[in-house]
């Protein structure tokens, strides 16, 4: 496997292209789904990992911790948010070590889905949230838009 | 043969194929001037290898598409263009849902078929151009 360089301080931006220029794409089949509280009216949502950034979760000091993206989101989330100021927390905070492609889905979890669905995902009548792989989703999209989590499914221990 | 770095400001250019005046340019407008994030992906929002700067595409309904960014954007005024077909009809429209639906670090988009109805389609991209955070 080759050798992260030692990117702490280099733009995100940088790490990136580097490794787009030197690491194989993983297309995960792993598959995250999920009903937001704030949107019921519209179908379960399915989040769909990156190639790109996949291999760059497993590979390792490449990506910012994902704690940097919630303090980002915090700056945003202020009355009258126009511009980043603290950016400098994704280039200069110690990127984190090496994933396996399940830590990688609970990373990308705790990114890109609200805060609000992962942190009480089993809280409620139903999970609002449930990790699957391709196979396991309808195989055509007909009915897409009446697409739910189903209230009496099997959870694995 | 290992490569080095190359560093420099301005990119000039002598022009003698046509006007043969000397131009020049700063490589910031380079920098600032190209695509910040782009994706492709397909009806069932598998993203094709071929990407920069993004985490996940997610499928958000029928003919709906949220795409998360790696690096944030500095602010949430990025310009998207996007488009979208397929194999066999590309009579299609894309809209982009701008105001809230856009955050620094994500950006949504609508496919709709001819009579602008939401669709899903075989192939379907964006380019996101803007400041990096």
């Amino acid at each position: 496997m080759i050798k992260t360089p030692e990117f702490q301080g280099t733009h995100l931006w940088e790490r990136l292209h580097w490794a787009k220029d030197n690491l194989e794409k993983v297309q995960s089949d792993i598959r995250v789904v999920y009903e937001d509280p704030e949107d019921m009216d519209n179908p379960a949502k399915i989040l769909v990992p990156d190639p790109n950034w996949m291999a760059c979760a497993l590979q390792g000091g490449i990506l910012p911790p994902v704690e940097v993206y919630w303090e980002l989101a915090k700056d945003e989330a202020q009355p009258g948010f126009e511009k980043h100021t603290r950016g400098y927390l994704l280039h200069n905070t110690k990127p984190i070590e090496a994933m396996t492609e399940e830590q990688a889905i609970e990373y990308l979890i705790q990114k890109d889905i609200p805060q609000r669905v992962w942190r009480t995902w089993d809280e409620g009548n139903k999970p609002k949230m449930v990790i699957c792989r391709t196979h396991q989703l309808p195989e055509h999209r007909q009915w897409r838009n009446a697409w739910q989590i189903t209230d009496d499914i099997e959870l694995a221990a | 043969m290992a490569f080095g770095n190359l560093k420099f400001d301005t990119l000039t250019t002598s022009d003698s194929i046509v006007t043969n005046t000397e131009k020049s340019i700063n490589t910031s407008y380079v920098l600032n001037g190209s695509a910040k994030v782009w994706q492709r992906h397909n009806a069932s929002h598998t993203l094709a290898s071929g990407s920069l700067n993004c985490s996940s595409v997610t499928d958000t309904a029928t003919g709906i598409a949220t795409i998360t960014y790696t690096n944030a954007l500095s602010a949430a005024t990025q310009v998207v263009v996007a488009g979208s077909g397929n194999e066999n009809d590309n009579v299609c429209a894309v809209e982009n849902i701008a105001g809230a639906a856009h955050t620094t670090t994500t950006h949504k988009y609508t496919i709709g078929n001819a009579s602008f109805s939401d669709a899903d389609r075989a192939v379907n991209g964006s380019v996101v151009f803007g400041d990096l955070a």
